[in-house]
């Protein structure tokens, strides 16, 4: 990696390998941990100074090996994420971490296991509800995890560590939020576009070094005087993992600045902290069980509520996306997912009636993690832009 | 039914009434808690998700694991009891749940014991009758008495079948594992098959009862309950382990199947709208291949769309596949597999 870049043209370099900086780290002695999803609490692996590598896929990439072992009707992205991994691009890694985190995901971290047969690989299986059993299962869950970790690394994992470590990824945490609050203006200081590479480039490197990459990105953008052009429309994105930028920037192309996510490389997987229990490992289970906002848990409006009320069972679980809406001045959400998704499948027409009763505009489209099935879903969104300015 | 304000009066059988509870799990498949809380949009009943933990199979087999894992069990099932007493309004019985638990383990191990007897040969009984019995212990519901002595009954009858030799197919040539969901839509099919001597002797793991283990000792019925979901679930997982294997479920049993059941081939039917049928079966596929020489062929279709499954296609490709199944019947034995 260049010593010289910096911001945003650091975040474009790393970007374009972004295995680079985890393989001179490696040269250098340090240990590449995978984690799929953003349910492994980074946290433990920082800790014991591991570099947390996040596996995503590579929607540009043919999928070529993993139809061997996966079907073509589940997950187009655990699909490409497993094609890399047996195309030999994840070779670098030391261990992996998965987490039950949807059934496909789930059944790929066996496949994984099987066919690449890592050094080390943990399977974390995170309870579906947030009934305080399944909290305590989850706290137990980790303490197996934290066991075979310091049986991997040969260090012991002290509460103290960990809570330097949960103050770092915090810090982080609270940086990506001041990285969105500079979407806020109209228009926004930095573009969806460069949202989602910052933050896959900060997955990609030890936590502090991603934070001082995004304070120089948030210093390099908060001085920008023609950074991002006014585009009338402004768009919110929901839905399964957005790890790349042909949509976005096809929504950008047509019109619209996406000012605000709630997409798992994006604000889901950075905005909630993680608070400093006496046992460090109970505050970390809340924030992955309780305080992630991904479909994959289940949740309602009262614990046990013998009476359902739709409306305020969605106004449970979605108030948060009219939040987002309001701060950051929407005036449209684009509901989509990839295809076969079906946590976030279930969960499109209770949000768009949510949506409805809040007046917000929206439109769902479906993908295939793949740049060819954008080029049909233009016209849809061109037709949504229409009918938000209208 | 919510636009209607009632239940459509062309039901079939006079419709499923308004339910007061949807119960669903968190296991298996996401469907089965999403599908239950998008529900909320046709219905006000409460959603209750009952816990089911499913680790890996190396985790699952940490110190300590299996007895947290029922620990987690227990808990969640107090918790849904006293949430069921909070919703009708009455106390739990506990005596007949005590007695509706042991007719249910009871049953589901008269059914292992008979589906053990399809080891033999010939087979005794084929799939298209594994598929109809089995609800009664999936599905527990109704008279439980009733139904245990029909398993009761089903297994002398099958055992008779086995010391008399009478075959579920005629001319068994080929002996096969089935998995996962069947095409409800087209079981005749399987007929179809079965006049050309295949014999589906044992089929998808999810909906085979657990290995019996004795739960005579576990006092508290909760505690019982658990272990033997648990079982259902992990019964396998041991083994898997030692197999080397990783998948200590829904991919596993099927190594195991095609041992004991001594199979010649897999039909798997991979379904576009179930990921849970359908997300390992390349796998299974790999696996029984590799590690037993037995083949594999696939029929995709779905329970929905019926327009997927073609059966005529299916049945040209199965010609050929006896081939295959010829061939590696000649390297399993090269190979001292044992059938």
């Amino acid at each position: 990696m260049s010593e010289k870049s910096k911001g945003l043209s650091k975040v474009e370099e790393i970007c374009s390998q972004r295995s680079g900086r985890a393989k001179e780290l490696k040269d250098e002695g340090k240990k590449i941990m995978g984690y799929f999803c953003i349910y492994p609490p980074l946290e433990m692996l920082s800790a014991l100074d591991l570099l947390p590598y996040r596996i995503l896929g590579d929607m540009r990439e043919p999928i070529t090996k993993a139809d061997a072992c996966l079907p073509t009707v589940v997950c187009p992205f655990d699909r490409s994420a497993l094609d890399l991994g047996l195309k030999g691009k994840y070779d670098f890694l030391d261990g992996v971490v998965w987490a039950h985190v949807c059934e496909v995901g789930e059944k790929t971290a066996h496949v994984w296991r099987t066919y690449l047969n890592p050094a080390y690989f943990h399977f974390i299986d995170i309870p579906h509800t947030i009934h305080k059993p399944a909290q305590n299962q989850f706290v137990q869950q980790l303490k197996d995890f934290q066991k075979t970790l310091m049986s991997f690394t040969g260090k012991k994992l002290t509460s103290e560590m960990l809570a330097e470590a949960i103050n770092a990824h915090n810090e982080q945490r609270s940086l990506v939020r001041k990285l969105y609050d500079l979407r806020k203006p109209d228009p926004p200081l930095i573009s969806g576009s460069e949202v989602i590479k910052t933050l896959k480039a900060i997955m990609s490197l030890p936590v502090k070094e991603g934070s001082e990459l995004l304070r120089e990105v948030i210093s390099e953008v908060g001085e920008r005087k023609d950074g991002v052009p006014f585009r009338p429309v402004r768009l919110l994105i929901w839905g399964s993992i957005i790890d790349d930028t042909p949509l976005i920037e096809m929504m950008e192309e047509l019109g619209a600045n996406v000012v605000m996510d709630d997409t798992c490389v994006g604000s889901r997987a950075f905005f909630p902290d993680v608070k400093l229990t006496p046992d460090p490992l109970e505050g970390l289970a809340y924030r992955y069980l309780v305080d992630l906002k991904c479909p994959r848990t289940f949740k309602e409006s009262t614990y046990g509520e013998t009476k359902k009320d739709y409306l305020t069972d969605l106004r449970s679980r979605f108030s948060y996306i009219s939040d987002y809406a309001k701060e950051w001045k929407v005036s449209g959400v684009v509901l989509q997912s990839v295809r076969y998704c079906d946590i976030h499948g279930y969960e499109v027409p209770g949000l768009g009636d949510y949506l409805d009763s809040v007046g917000l505009p929206h439109t769902y489209i479906e993908h295939t993690y793949d740049e060819r099935s954008l080029a049909p879903l233009r016209t849809r969104i061109q037709a949504f832009l229409e009918i938000i300015r209208s | 039914m919510k636009d209607l304000g009632e239940i459509p009066p062309e039901a079939p059988m006079g419709g499923m009434p308004k339910p007061v509870l949807l119960m669903s799990a968190g296991s298996l498949c996401d469907a089965r808690y999403k599908w239950f809380q998008a529900l909320g949009r046709y219905l006000d009943a409460p959603v209750w998700v009952l816990e089911l933990p499913h680790l890996g199979v190396k985790e699952g087999l940490m110190e300590g694991a299996y007895d947290q894992a029922i620990r987690f069990m227990v808990e969640e099932l107090r918790e849904f009891v006293g949430f069921l007493e909070k919703l009708l309004g009455k106390k739990m019985d506990w005596d007949k749940l005590e007695d509706i638990s042991n007719d249910i383990i009871d049953m589901n191990r008269i059914w292992y014991e008979t589906n053990e007897l399809r080891k033999a040969r010939p087979c005794p009984m084929h799939s298209r009758d594994f598929w109809t019995c089995m609800t009664g212990c999936l599905y527990p519901a109704g008279d439980l008495k009733a139904l245990k002595k029909m398993y009761q009954d089903l297994y002398d009858e099958v055992k008779y079948r086995v010391e008399n030799k009478i075959a579920a197919c005629p001319n068994e040539k080929y002996r096969l594992v089935f998995a996962e969901l069947p095409p409800w839509h087209s079981l005749k099919f399987f007929d179809r098959l079965a006049e050309r001597g295949w014999s589906f002797v044992v089929e998808s793991w999810a909906y085979h009862p657990p290995k019996p283990i004795d739960l005579s000792q576990v006092k508290d019925p909760l505690e019982r309950i658990a272990k033997f979901t648990y079982q259902w679930f992990a019964g396998y997982f041991e083994e898997s382990e030692k197999q080397g294997e990783q998948m200590g479920y829904f991919g596993y049993p099927y190594l195991e199947y095609a041992r004991d059941w001594q199979c010649d081939g897999a039909l798997l039917h991979p379904l576009l709208s179930c990921r849970t049928a359908t997300n390992h079966l390349m796998y299974v596929q790999d696996r029984l291949i590799q590690k037993s020489n037995v083949p594999s062929l696939v029929a995709s279709g779905d329970i929905v769309d019926l327009t997927l499954f073609d059966p005529e296609d299916t049945l040209r490709r199965a010609e050929a596949f006896e081939e295959t199944m010829d061939h590696y019947k000649e390297v399993r034995k090269k190979e001292g597999l044992g059938w």
